[in-house]
């Protein structure tokens, strides 16, 4: 049944000329590492190494707590402004249809969007340069998002197929990543990705998937991702590595743009 | 050894050598030969670069295959008689941009192309005039939704991930009447985002 489910809704994005998915996911261990990877990082550029406490405090029981408390909340801006980005790109506005949970969370995670949606940098310019993509550097005149995104939460029933879609969509992602666990693991280490340039800041490292891996990433399997991945906006799915590199996967040519820490 | 600029201009006279002459020739005839076919350039440090391969193959197409070991390592010995460069892979000859395997990758030469690279763009339309901006899409309404294992991320080799589905908004009745059909059709749901 749930392949007949999957089948349709790839029917139903291939149907619709302009849409776009974006998708992005978080295993465990990638959403600590990450963590970890930013204490190497600030340590690198504060010239010390982090302390064995600092970096046991990632998993504490409180860190975790507050993990269970933000991690939501926390990927919702990442994804919102990666949308936000895309849109601006495209001179497009939009509204962003979000899943109702509580009022209290729901109208925190609102009002922290509003606040912060507006200023979002957008349309950087993003040059290729070796086996990096590099940027300008950030200045005052950067070009923010603006009121180019709004975001509501809703349960009105004219609202709630789109958000089925999503829904689905979020659960196949997941499926994705668990058929094909490579994409979390290949070409990354747990050395923190860092800056040696002076005039261009490196925003990615580029690096490249096997083709094994590739390949069964273009392949149907439980996810129907593959069948859907035309859609995906640039080609892209994004993840936190197994070790919490925070990267982008191109399923068409294989390229891994692996964020720096 | 620094030597002479390499430029790009291309004459309307066609210097005509012999194979011999070419091969034997000082470096000013070389450069000469050269620039006229456009096959030697100048990088942005200043040293002469070119392609030995290029260079090989339009000496073989002038003067034939016969002697196609001698034009190989005569081209390739430009390098080493005139302390010329190799013309770096990351060059980009459509907009003038031209790296010794030296400059090649670094961020001098990044600044150098991006010079360059915005003085195309200007190209492209009424000069000095930044592109126009893309006319304004089609508002489009952005769901956005979550799944996750139970008790994330407590518990161990647990997993969360985010979706947005864009969908201009003329496609919304679309989408609509899509998941209508299929919910009616499948009695069983999509897979639960708190599953």
């Amino acid at each position: 049944m749930l392949e007949r489910v999957s089948r349709r809704v790839t029917d139903l994005i291939k149907s619709i000329p302009g849409c776009a998915v974006l998708a992005i996911y978080v295993p465990r261990s990638g959403l600590f590492g990450e963590q970890r990877r930013s204490l190497h990082a600030i340590g690198h550029y504060e010239r010390r190494q982090p302390t064995a406490e600092e970096l046991a405090a990632v998993e504490s029981t409180e860190a975790v707590g507050e993990a269970v408390r933000e991690t939501a909340d926390n990927l919702a801006h990442t994804l919102i402004g990666c949308v936000g980005n895309y849109l601006a790109a495209r001179n497009i506005t939009g509204r962003i249809v979000l899943d109702p949970r509580n009022k209290r969370v729901d109208e925190a995670l609102v009002k922290a969007m509003e606040a912060v949606l507006p200023k979002t940098p957008v349309n950087a310019p993003l040059i290729p340069h070796l086996d990096a993509v590099v940027s300008l550097p950030p200045h005052r005149d950067m070009e923010r998002l603006g009121d180019r995104l709004k975001i509501e939460v809703t349960d009105s029933s004219h609202q709630t197929h789109g958000l089925q879609v999503a829904d689905f969509i979020a659960g196949d992602v997941r499926t994705f990543f668990e058929e094909v666990p490579e994409l979390l693991t290949e070409a990354t280490s747990d050395a923190p990705l860092v800056n040696k340039r002076v005039l261009f800041p490196q925003v990615f490292r580029k690096s490249e998937l096997s083709n094994a891996t590739l390949k069964k990433a273009q392949t149907p399997g439980k996810s129907a991702l593959p069948l859907y991945r035309a859609a995906l906006a640039k080609g892209l799915v994004s993840c936190f590595s197994i070790n919490g590199q925070m990267r982008n996967i191109d399923l068409d040519d294989g390229s891994i743009y692996d964020m720096m820490d | 050894m620094r030597s002479g600029r390499g430029t790009d201009i291309q004459t309307d006279h066609v210097n005509t050598m012999e194979l011999d002459e070419l091969l034997e020739g000082s470096e000013c005839e070389i450069m000469e030969w050269l620039r006229e076919r456009n096959l030697v350039h100048e990088c942005d440090c200043g040293y002469t670069v070119y392609d030995e391969g290029g260079v090989a193959q339009a000496a073989q197409e002038e003067f034939g295959d016969k002697r196609f070991d001698e034009i190989n390592q005569w081209a390739w010995n430009l390098a080493n008689d005139y302390g010329w460069l190799w013309l770096d892979e990351s060059s980009k000859p459509q907009h003038g941009i031209y790296h010794c395997q030296h400059c090649a990758g670094s961020e001098w030469s990044l600044l150098m192309d991006m010079e360059k690279l915005a003085e195309a763009a200007g190209d492209d339309g009424e000069r000095g005039v930044v592109a126009a901006k893309k006319p304004l899409g089609e508002p489009c309404v952005v769901f956005v939704d979550e799944s996750y294992s139970e008790q994330f991320p407590r518990k161990a080799d647990g997993s969360m991930s985010f979706a947005a589905f864009i969908v201009p908004e003329s496609a919304v009745e679309q989408v609509r009447q899509g998941v209508r059909i299929f919910s009616r059709s499948a009695t069983a749901k999509a897979p639960s985002r708190r599953s």
